[in-house]
């Protein structure tokens, strides 16, 4: 039977168990690099911060109190990494969203309802920032409202209010697809 | 009964979990993390052996006019003390020290 997070956690904090943190590293590497490209919008970005993640949250282990999730904890960690490169990377960052800005101008609407990873990212591009980080920890990492308000530390009400934005952003995207496709 | 809202939220989910899809696991990505766990050096730990090293250095200049003036009345201590002087004593205990203090830092979390 696999080892509950809590146990492996508890192994790595006592010994500093780098088997039983390569185990949460297994576990939550995928849902850490699916949330971090769906913020950075870049795979390789995604990878580096991912890794740094890790890290951290190794170093970090033993102020892990168990009073959340496992999860909702590293998403945490992976947010503040995200933050901190995107200040370091503010200007850069600009450049690059008003080349992307460009570019979404110069493509069709997109379909992110046929699932199709660019075109999801093309839709989430057309959010806010803050309205598409909120709706990538509740619909992609699966987070619930208060533990996206307790990862970003901002007010629940505040990441109710930009989920509802972004939603209605992305549904407003969707009609208006079906309805030039109809 | 299903909300148009909810019908919504189950759309928006089941496209991330289709994107998201794409994002296999990764055996390299585990392995090059568990790989730089071990090279990852604390700064505050560069400093604090920096630190002592310095305090050590300091101390045995000053250790060894003290073991100098010691009088042995145990005749292998004698003999040793005779063989590799006050300077290689103190340079000795200090080797030991520092490699003690070498060996116990990595495994300190600060």
């Amino acid at each position: 039977m696999a080892a509950s997070d809590l146990e492996l956690v508890a192994l790595t904090a006592a010994t500093g168990d780098r088997h039983a943190f390569g185990q949460l590293v297994e576990r939550y590497q995928t849902l850490v690099r699916a949330m971090l490209t769906r913020i950075c919008g870049n795979h390789a970005l995604a990878d580096d911060l991912a890794q740094e993640t890790f890290i951290k949250a190794y170093r970090k282990i033993g102020s892990f109190t168990g009073k959340g999730s496992f999860k909702s904890w590293l998403c945490r960690i992976a947010y503040t990494e995200f933050l901190q490169a995107a200040r370091k990377r503010k200007a850069a960052q600009a450049a690059l969203e008003r080349f992307q800005a460009h570019q979404d101008s110069q493509q069709p609407h997109a379909n992110w309802d046929t699932g199709d990873a660019l075109d999801l990212d093309r839709a989430l591009g057309r959010l806010s920032e803050v309205e598409r980080n909120m709706i990538v920890l509740c619909f992609s990492t699966g987070l619930s409202h208060a533990e996206a308000a307790q990862v970003t530390g901002l007010p629940l009400g505040t990441v109710k209010s930009h989920i509802n934005r972004g939603k209605a952003k992305l549904r407003a995207m969707l009609e208006d697809k079906e309805a030039a496709q109809a | 009964m299903m909300t148009p809202e909810d019908g919504f939220d189950a759309r928006l989910r089941a496209a991330f979990e289709k994107a998201d899809a794409q994002i296999t696991p990764d055996p390299a990505f585990t392995r090059r993390v568990l790989g730089r766990l071990g090279k990852s050096v604390n700064p505050r730990l560069l400093v604090l052996g920096s630190a002592g090293a310095t305090g050590s250095a300091l101390a045995s200049a000053q250790l060894e006019r003290l073991v100098d003036g010691i009088q042995f009345h145990n005749a292998v201590l004698t003999q040793v003390f005779d063989t590799f002087g006050a300077q290689g004593i103190v340079a000795a205990a200090f080797t030991l020290a520092a490699a003690s203090l070498a060996y116990a830092l990595p495994r300190v979390r600060l």
